[in-house]
């Protein structure tokens, strides 16, 4: 065997410790034996091919050291098997896995989201909604001013920063009526925001004239010195007044 | 297939690992892009009389969130995939020219989209920006991405899955299932708004930091030469985070039009998110037991501790504050932004960059061009993304006390000239948010500037290639 392993590491190029002990594993593997390898290393019959090639990362064995480099060959390709490629030192043991079906990892997933979906989304969404489509009106709650004017609340972003939801809080206590399913039963998109950063829009229309409405989307510093209000310069004028009109039909 | 160092010179990456370089690079810069607009988007809040024409707080803010989330992190976790693909399954890569076409798919439909929605075309789903047609483009690339990746797990070589992968194919269907959710007219009124909580909650727990930590539960390993310390406490982490991450929209609708058991139920399944808060961390010291010296050298490591605090920190936090005491004063106010600045722009990006780090040398065969770099790449990102993070949380507890101590001594109201007291009681926070948003971006230039450097100057290193072994 030593003069197999001689020549495989010669022809290798790696240390004769890490080839024998690389062939080893590798007879565990393939089931051939460690001579057949090794000759096959050194240039000789290509070795038996294993029943199943080991994974780069899960196949070397547990009691490998794995700072060291194991070593592994392209056994039938002869090309390769004379570059026998040295394994990456880090691709040590510690990455084995357990054996497993990925059938089961991939139901077991699909059965999470389908309980997620049904219990996270679904359902809450059709019970707000079932209880709010008792109020929806054949009668739009809209101008068609105001609808033009709702996409451009939408599409600028307003939602970014102020909500049209009055909570049962105290802290909400001045903003008017608390804001019940039937108030946003129309609306298929969520105008409610997440955050308030700006004030809560939701009674807008009962708190500010049109016109002052107006003023401010324009060009709010000019209305309040301190407002952190962006300037919608940039918004034609009938843009400006569908925006506006949306906004004072909010009550 | 084998896993093989060779001179860079002599060997030839597959067009996976090829894409995979790519998909890592352009989802660095993007991150870069996206950090560049946050900073913009608070630059006009804070200014506003100066502006940026059509580009308001109200487009640049949902720009940022929408590069981040679909375009940088589906950038950076595709390319994570497609480096642990093959190296995980050994499954042959013989659709690497599909996946790299999917890739681009992705990535420059999310690009796209982005742009469209800074020209004001969004129908305004907050978190969900994005015009329909890139959503589609976008769910096409990734479930496409998805299909492979099963795939491969089917034709796999060895018989046994490693953690990593329960994170990656969890978060590979998460993603697919939010959007598909997020864009269903299911509900109207109240329930409208749900759906995309509900994307919103999986897109952040399960694509963005379920993949990271998928990630990090490779590379600790691979760096550390200590094997993953428990694969059941890791896929039992995996679980909880995925569980606690599609009710988390609930726990954000809190005192909302919504049915009380709904709201109950996202409060309750919130708390799950304590699990990964304590096993994360425990999964990485245990794992690093006996190789701690290592952090003294190895860059990946010293990201993927950093990330790790920041996603412990966030994740108890979040599940704290979704309790109803905290979101009666919390609630709507800038303290849930802070959380979740720590949990994406923190540990979202830390422990993405670990992997960037550890993977970019192998890919490209070429040192990291500087340590010095990556070094103020962390500090960066740590003082920015914290900063910003402290100074939300503050911001947000300032705001909600002041409207509650309105309400109180009926001095203010949650409106008109009451708000605008509301706001000056965080106006102070304004040129710290700016500072500590420049210094992030900066972080983040730093990171592309170091990738772009090793790939055109490092000193030549071994490139990790995947062969295939005849059968």
């Amino acid at each position: 065997m030593s003069d197999f392993l001689t020549a495989a590491a010669t022809n290798i190029g790696a240390p004769e410790d890490l080839v024998k002990r690389s062939a080893d594993a590798r007879s565990e593997a393939s089931g051939s034996s460690v001579d057949d390898i090794l000759a096959a290393w050194a240039g000789g019959a290509a070795a038996p091919v294993a029943a199943e090639s080991p994974a780069p990362d899960a196949a070397i064995a547990p009691e490998a050291n794995p700072a060291e480099p194991a070593v592994s060959s392209a056994p039938s390709a002869a090309p390769t098997a004379r570059v026998v490629t040295v394994r990456d030192p880090e691709a040590a043991p510690i990455l084995v896995g357990r054996r497993e079906s990925p059938k089961a990892m991939i139901l077991t997933l699909l059965g999470l989201l389908a309980f997620g979906v049904l219990v996270g989304a679904w359902l809450p969404a059709v019970a707000a909604s079932q209880e709010a489509s008792n109020h929806v009106t054949a009668q739009p709650l809209y101008s068609a001013d105001a609808e033009l004017g709702r996409e451009i609340y939408l599409a600028e972003g307003c939602s970014t920063c102020h909500t049209m939801s009055v909570r049962s809080l105290e802290v909400d206590a001045g903003l008017g009526l608390i804001t019940e399913p039937e108030d946003i039963a129309n609306f298929f998109e969520s105008v409610e925001g997440v955050r308030r950063i700006g004030p809560d829009l939701a009674h807008i229309g009962e708190r500010m004239e049109a016109k002052d409405i107006k003023a401010f989307v324009s060009n709010p510093t000019f209305v309040r010195a301190d407002a952190h209000h962006p300037p919608y310069k940039y918004l034609s004028a009938d843009e400006i007044d569908d925006l506006t009109t949306f906004l004072s039909e909010t009550k | 297939m084998v896993t093989t160092n060779a001179p860079a010179t002599t060997q030839v990456a597959g067009r996976t690992d090829a894409t995979a370089k790519w998909a890592l690079l352009i989802g660095a810069f993007l991150l870069a892009a996206a950090t560049a607009i946050l900073f913009m988007a608070w630059t006009v809040f804070t200014v506003p009389s100066e502006g940026a024409g059509f580009l308001g707080f109200g487009r640049l803010f949902p720009m940022a969130t929408t590069l981040t989330v679909f375009g940088a992190f589906v950038a950076l976790n595709l390319g994570v995939l497609l480096f642990l693909l093959p190296r995980l399954t050994g499954a042959s890569t013989n659709r690497s020219g599909t996946l790299a076409a999917l890739f681009w798919l992705s990535t420059v439909s999310a690009v796209v989209g982005t742009g469209v929605v800074g020209f004001g075309g969004t129908d305004g789903r907050q978190g969900f920006e994005l015009p329909w047609l890139a959503e589609l483009l976008l769910v096409l690339g990734v479930g496409g991405i998805a299909v492979i990746a099963i795939k491969a797990l089917f034709d796999r070589k060895e018989d046994s899955i490693y953690p990593t992968t329960w994170f990656m194919v969890g978060g590979l269907l998460s993603f697919i299932t939010a959007i598909a959710v997020a864009n269903l007219p299911i509900a109207r009124g109240p329930g409208a708004g749900i759906p995309v909580a509900f994307g919103r909650g999986v897109v952040l727990w399960v694509w963005i930091l379920g993949f990271a930590i998928g990630a990090m539960l490779y590379l600790v390993p691979k760096e550390s030469g200590r094997p993953l310390f428990s694969r059941q406490v890791a896929i039992g982490t995996f679980v909880s985070l995925m569980m606690a991450g599609m009710f988390y929209g609930l726990s954000t609708t809190l005192f909302g039009p919504l049915p009380d058991w709904a709201e109950t139920v996202g409060v309750a399944m919130g708390l799950l998110l304590l699990v990964p808060a304590v096993t994360v961390p425990v999964l990485l010291v245990k794992t690093l037991d006996g190789a701690f010296d290592q952090l003294q050298t190895s860059v990946p490591l010293r990201f993927a501790v950093a990330g790790v605090v920041a996603f412990s920190l966030g994740a108890a936090v979040s599940a704290i504050s979704g309790l109803r005491s905290f979101a009666e004063l919390l609630g709507l106010t800038t303290f849930r932004d802070g959380t979740e600045t720590l949990l994406v722009f923190g540990a979202g990006i830390l422990l993405t960059s670990a992997f960037v780090y550890h993977a970019i040398p192998r890919l490209t065969g070429r040192t990291l061009h500087s340590e010095q770099l990556a070094k103020r790449h962390l500090q960066f990102t740590v003082v920015g993304a914290g900063g910003i993070t402290v100074l939300l949380w503050l911001s947000g507890i300032a705001t909600g006390s002041t409207w509650l101590a309105g309400i109180k001594s009926s001095l203010f109201a949650a409106s008109g000239e009451g708000f605008s007291a509301s706001l000056t009681a965080s106006e102070w926070a304004h040129p710290w948010l700016l500072l500590s948003g420049f210094i992030l971006f900066l972080g983040q230039l730093i990171f592309v500037t170091n990738l772009y450097r090793t790939l055109i100057s490092g000193d030549v290193a071994p490139v990790e290639i995947v062969t295939e072994v005849s059968e």
